[in-house]
């Protein structure tokens, strides 16, 4: 199993397709519930980074659909995540599918999503936020955690990567 | 994260790199050009197949071909894995930043949640 670990947030593989990401906050899972949930609470945190703003739609439902859109003030560079939520139980866990539009040319297609399942857990008024993210195939989810940060490189099956990126540099 | 524009180029690259014997062949490349007969000799694989692989390549932009000679050796071009690289890199700078936001909004809500308690 690949994994990097920083002191709070862990990417780690998980069988052929799947990505797990944890990460502990300090506040109780109610909130950790909302903040995902809620338009204006999304806005605040997702996809914010310096010049980058975020608009957030929210149909809390099973079938209901979801839009995060992070904009880059300056550029005017849009990406949007959307989602079709699969299953709410609040305030434990989520699951949706989705995916960036835009990553096909034929736009948003279920086949390109990835499902997501979103678990909260509470413990001492401290919430465990565990995200599994199943890819559309062992290539793309292996491109994602390619990352060279992620000190994934030998065990990657994208060996080509690895030997052009030498090359490269 | 990155561009919508980017991001159809990026599934052209993955679907590409998606097939083991175009990953061989972009390995082989990356030791320098060469032409098909060199490519598909490591495969049990007939000339015309090993054609259809460096066509899907080249139209992800992951092989450059000669257009004139007898021969039209291939070449590797490695700028699309540079650029799912960046992609890749991007997803954990992206988690990273937004999610020590989300710690700042937490602890806001607490704060909000405490002033409400001592108001009701």
């Amino acid at each position: 199993m690949t994994s990097m670990t920083s002191p709070a947030f862990r990417v780690v593989g998980q069988g052929d397709r799947e990505i797990v990401m944890t990460r502990e906050f300090n506040a109780p899972r109610r909130h950790v519930f909302d903040a995902w949930t809620k338009p204006a609470l999304v806005e605040r945190w997702f996809g914010r980074r310096d010049g980058w703003h975020t608009k957030a739609e929210i149909d809390l439902r099973p079938g209901g659909i979801y839009r995060f859109k992070l904009r880059e003030e300056t550029t005017g560079r849009e990406i949007v995540l959307r989602g079709e939520y699969r299953e709410i139980v609040p305030p434990e866990r989520i699951v949706s599918a989705e995916a960036f539009e835009g990553f096909s040319e034929t736009g948003w297609r279920p086949e390109d999503a990835t499902i997501s399942t979103m678990v909260f857990t509470e413990r001492e008024g401290r919430t465990t936020w565990t995200a599994t993210q199943l890819y559309p195939s062992t290539e793309v989810r292996d491109a994602v955690l390619s990352d060279p940060n992620m000190q994934t490189g030998t065990t990657m099956s994208l060996r080509v990567l690895d030997a052009v990126l030498r090359e490269l540099r | 994260m990155t561009t919508a524009p980017t991001t159809d180029r990026l599934s052209l690259t993955f679907g590409a790199l998606a097939d083991p014997t175009r990953r061989a062949i972009l390995a082989r490349l990356t030791k320098g050009d060469a032409t098909v007969s060199t490519l598909a000799a490591p495969f049990d694989m007939s000339l015309p197949a090993v054609s259809r692989h460096l066509k899907v390549l080249e139209q992800a932009g992951l092989v450059a071909r000669a257009r004139e000679g007898k021969w039209r050796p291939s070449r590797l071009d490695a700028s699309p894995i540079r650029e799912v690289a960046e992609w890749a890199s991007g997803y954990r700078r992206f988690w990273e930043a937004s999610l020590s936001k989300l710690d700042e909004v937490l602890e806001d809500m607490k704060a909000e949640e405490k002033n409400d308690d001592e108001h009701d």
